[in-house]
């Protein structure tokens, strides 16, 4: 260690397992670490890796299920594991902990401001008579606006971005030398997410406050902090300067993590280990270019969706008028999730739709999957006016084979009771009704290869598979049928990078081998500019502009797609000119 | 190769059942006695050593002993023999009661969520007036209104376990109905009857499956109650409720075994079934399957 004296937060050799059905599971196993005072350590690694574990077991908030078998962890010279009470006493006082979903962590009936000043006062810094004003001043430190009206404000009356702001503010309220950030802007936006995390940092700095950064993407770990730890398997890698371990890494976890990592001017095989590469990198004699000039295969005129609000029968809006309710029997304004948005493919067309969370993405793209009626519009599916087509009769239509989706959410998107082979049967049954049992058999075998899936898992149901092959069963499901458009939903959204880098490289070679189009909805820039030729951004349902990836990304012309590029937490230029 | 894939699988059901049944003796020595019970009740004519309805005056009042297990009445009659025939017609009627109340309640209730307006408004308003009539009370009316016969019984239990039913299809399906797995059902080609047939009722099953067992207990008991304060069954008929109301008279006289033993068997009856639910539910629901 070259820095100057004693860490703030030292752990040696720590073990930590978990009573499950048929023996005890270790989830850490022999994690060494320390914390300058002031640093910021990002702890980065795959789902699965012990990294929230290893951070809970420090300050005693494991599950009644797990146990610490060995190790020390030292805070500020005082070991924490052993004694009881004193992990409890050090727990919000000397050190704070943020959580991934910032909504829940708040009481949603208690305003912000309250629980802002129950913090303080169980701290016990301040006079309570001065708890208010505190409160004030730490809302204003975490960069929240309008911090005296919002002290009023309920949880579920602020953003998920403000709700962890909050957060961070009744960490705060202690004093903490460190702070335990776990997965903090994971859901969020990426505009927030930068928000949050020039707040972060700009705390560390100011106040010198030591963070630990629990997170997934390295790309965010590289951005923040000055030292990063890699785990995996309950194991720490590697430590050590972000800048030594992203670029010189000898060892292979983590060289396959930072190349699974997608950012600029990689290419989709680039992301796969090497070995892997050639089973992607075919030249598909079949795989068309997209055509200018032929007739579009999806045509997309000016659709808008409003949703209503619900309208009060008319006695009881007269009794609510009467309570002094609010008029909503007569003056029923609609949500507008998307507004007056036109778009066209030509067949074998990439196109993707990026946008953040309410910029009506997913609406459109459940509009021209017809799984949702549209307000205003027309939509053109090879020649056929679909838009016509009620959603809730469209399954009866031929045309339903021919626009398929594959969900954001693999496991949520599965029936539970039904094996992955009866997930991928139910689509063809109802599109091909008189298939013979091995004809069937053959297709969904066929499809679960495709979307390699392996066939021997077939008999599972969807609890008892990982992550990955959850996907997988779900993009099989919609290739059994044979579409020509598949919508893809934030298909790896949920995914660990490098199961993420597999099957973005699947979709692609499919898209290649059956000439088929697709269109990419995604909150992610980087996934974007890797599977799409032309993309569409979106804001508060909204088209921003719409134009082709290498023109968005290079020279984009409206300064809303400019603020999102820039808000990507991108692997510094240095790391990527030379893991190439 | 195809059955190897499908989720009714007997093996995997049965290697299931017997895992969530070691880890949960309870469920299991209910599970086991429900079975035996039900055998009982329909072998009862067969396996009872008396004539149930066979009055011997020689022989009135006996305690229990080796030829008259459960002694005898203050007409002679065999009361081991007795509970056994009372067994099958109390769980028949509890049978033909929940099955009715089951059936009609999960239709009414997963099409009131699954469409939803104003039908589901309706439905949803009257299983809340019907939940405030103090339940036994609706029943025993309905009773005295159709008049003393099992139908009536049956009849009177299936409308008061309704609203239970109703109330669980209609939440269990408007959760459901907002899953994803449903949008992609329906992506996948499924009519909206496939997607409440094939995907949500299916899904609430488990759960509907705990009502059911507990719903048997307390129609048992419902049963037993009616006949208890004179409605419903008549005498001399064996049930369990007029002879526990028979009996009652007569513990203060010494004559416990009257009543002690329709009683015992009414509540191990009630008690198994209670007890049933949750390891049922896991038997059930593929989702605890590893």
């Amino acid at each position: 260690m070259t820095e100057q004296g004693s860490p703030l937060l030292e752990v040696r050799d720590l073990a930590v397992s978990f009573e499950a059905d048929g023996g005890r599971v270790r989830a850490v196993d022999g994690v060494s670490l320390s914390i300058m005072p002031g640093e910021t350590l990002g702890i980065v690694g795959e789902s699965g890796s012990g990294k929230s574990v290893m951070a809970y077991s420090l300050v005693g908030l494991l599950a009644s299920n797990g146990r610490v078998d060995r190790g020390h962890v030292r805070f500020e010279g005082q070991e924490l594991l052993g004694k009881r009470g004193i992990a409890a006493a050090v727990r919000g006082r000397g050190i704070a902990f943020i959580f991934q979903n910032p909504r829940a962590a708040l009481n949603p009936i208690r305003s912000v401001g309250d629980q802002v000043r129950d913090a303080i006062e169980t701290a016990g810094r301040v006079k309570r008579r001065d708890s208010a004003r505190r409160a004030l001043e730490l809302l204003e430190q975490v960069r929240i606006e309008r911090a005296k009206e919002r002290c009023g404000a309920f949880p579920h009356e602020l953003s998920g971005g403000m709700c962890q702001r909050v957060l961070i503010a009744m960490a705060l309220a202690a004093e903490p030398r460190l702070l335990i950030a776990d997965e903090p802007t994971t859901g969020l936006d990426v505009t927030t997410q930068k928000v949050i995390m020039d707040t972060l940092y700009e705390l560390g700095a100011r106040e010198g406050l030591a963070t630990l950064l629990i997170t997934h993407d390295i790309g965010l770990a590289a951005r923040y902090c000055r030292r990063i730890a890699v785990m995996c398997a309950g194991k720490v890698v590697e430590t050590g300067a972000t800048s030594d371990v992203l670029e010189r890494s000898q060892k292979t976890y983590t060289q396959r993590l930072v190349a699974a990592t997608p950012r600029v001017g990689r290419s989709l095989t680039d992301l796969l280990p090497p070995a892997e590469r050639a089973a992607f990198d075919v030249k598909t004699p079949n795989g068309r270019p997209p055509l200018a000039n032929a007739a579009p295969l999806l045509d997309v005129q000016a659709i808008s969706k409003t949703f209503g609000i619900r309208r009060t029968a008319k006695p009881f809006a007269r009794l609510s008028r009467w309570f002094g309710g609010r008029d909503v029997g007569e003056t029923a304004i609609g949500h507008h999730a998307v507004r007056n948005v036109s778009l066209s493919l030509a067949p074998g067309a990439r196109f993707g739709i990026v946008g953040e969370s309410g910029s009506g993405k997913t609406t459109m793209s459940r509009m021209i999957a017809r799984l949702l009626d549209q307000t205003e519009g027309r939509i053109t599916f090879d020649g056929c006016d679909i838009g016509a087509m009620p959603s809730s009769s469209f399954a009866a239509t031929p045309l339903r084979r021919r626009i398929q989706v594959v969900f954001q959410d693999p496991l949520g998107s599965l029936n539970p009771r039904f094996t992955a082979y009866e997930a991928i049967l139910n689509p063809l049954r109802r599109s091909e009704r008189r298939l013979p049992a091995d004809v069937q058999e053959e297709r969904v075998v066929q499809a679960a290869r495709q979307a390699g899936f392996d066939s021997g898992l077939l008999g599972r149901f969807p609890h008892q598979l990982s992550g990955g092959q959850q996907a997988r069963i779900g993009i099989a499901r919609a290739l059994v049928v044979k579409p020509d458009l598949l919508i893809l939903d934030e298909p790896t959204s949920a995914l660990d990078v490098s199961v993420q880098a597999v099957v973005l490289n699947q979709l692609s070679l499919l898209q290649r081998q059956l000439g088929l189009s697709y269109i990419l909805v995604s909150h992610d820039l980087n996934v974007i500019r890797l599977m799409c030729d032309r993309v569409m951004v979106m804001r508060s349902g909204r088209m921003v502009e719409c134009n082709d990836v290498e023109t968005i990304f290079s020279a984009p012309s409206d300064s809303y797609t400019r603020e999102l590029i820039a808000a990507i937490p991108d692997l510094p230029a240095s790391i990527m000119e030379k893991t190439q | 190769m195809h059955r190897h894939f499908v989720s009714s699988n007997i093996l995997e059901r049965a290697n299931q059942a017997r895992r969530v049944l070691a880890r949960n003796p309870v469920s299991a020595v209910a599970l086991l006695f429900i079975p035996a019970l039900a055998a009982l009740a329909v072998l009862a004519p067969w396996i009872a050593p008396f004539d149930p309805d066979a009055t011997d005056l020689d022989h009135v009042l006996q305690g229990p002993a080796g030829l008259h297990w459960f002694g005898t009445d203050q007409v002679g009659r065999d009361v081991f023999s007795r509970v056994l025939v009372a067994a099958r017609l109390d769980l028949a009627i509890a049978v033909s009661a929940v099955l009715l109340s089951f059936v009609i309640g999960t239709v009414i209730g997963g099409a009131a969520a699954f469409y939803g307006g104003l039908p589901d408004r309706l439905i949803g308003r009257l299983t809340d007036v019907l939940m405030t009539f103090p339940l036994f009370v609706v029943a025993m009316a309905m009773v005295a209104a159709l008049g003393n016969s099992i139908q009536s019984i049956v009849l009177a239990s299936a409308v008061v376990n309704l609203p239970f039913f109703v109330r669980l299809a209609r939440s269990e399906i408007s959760v459901l109905r907002s899953q994803q797995f449903v949008e992609a059902a329906r992506a996948g080609g499924n009519s909206e009857w496939q997607i409440l047939f094939d995907f949500m009722i299916p899904n609430a099953l488990p759960t509907l499956t705990v009502q059911v067992s507990t719903g048997l207990g307390w129609a048992v008991l419902n049963a037993a109650s009616l006949s208890f304060i004179g409605l419903g069954i008549r005498p001399p008929t064996a049930e369990w409720g007029i002879m526990v109301a028979e009996g009652a008279a007569n513990i203060l006289s010494g004559f416990w075994w009257l009543a002690i033993f329709p009683a015992t068997a009414l509540t191990l009856t009630v008690l198994s079934f209670n007890l049933l639910g949750d390891g049922l539910r896991d038997v059930i629901d593929v989702r605890t399957r590893r």
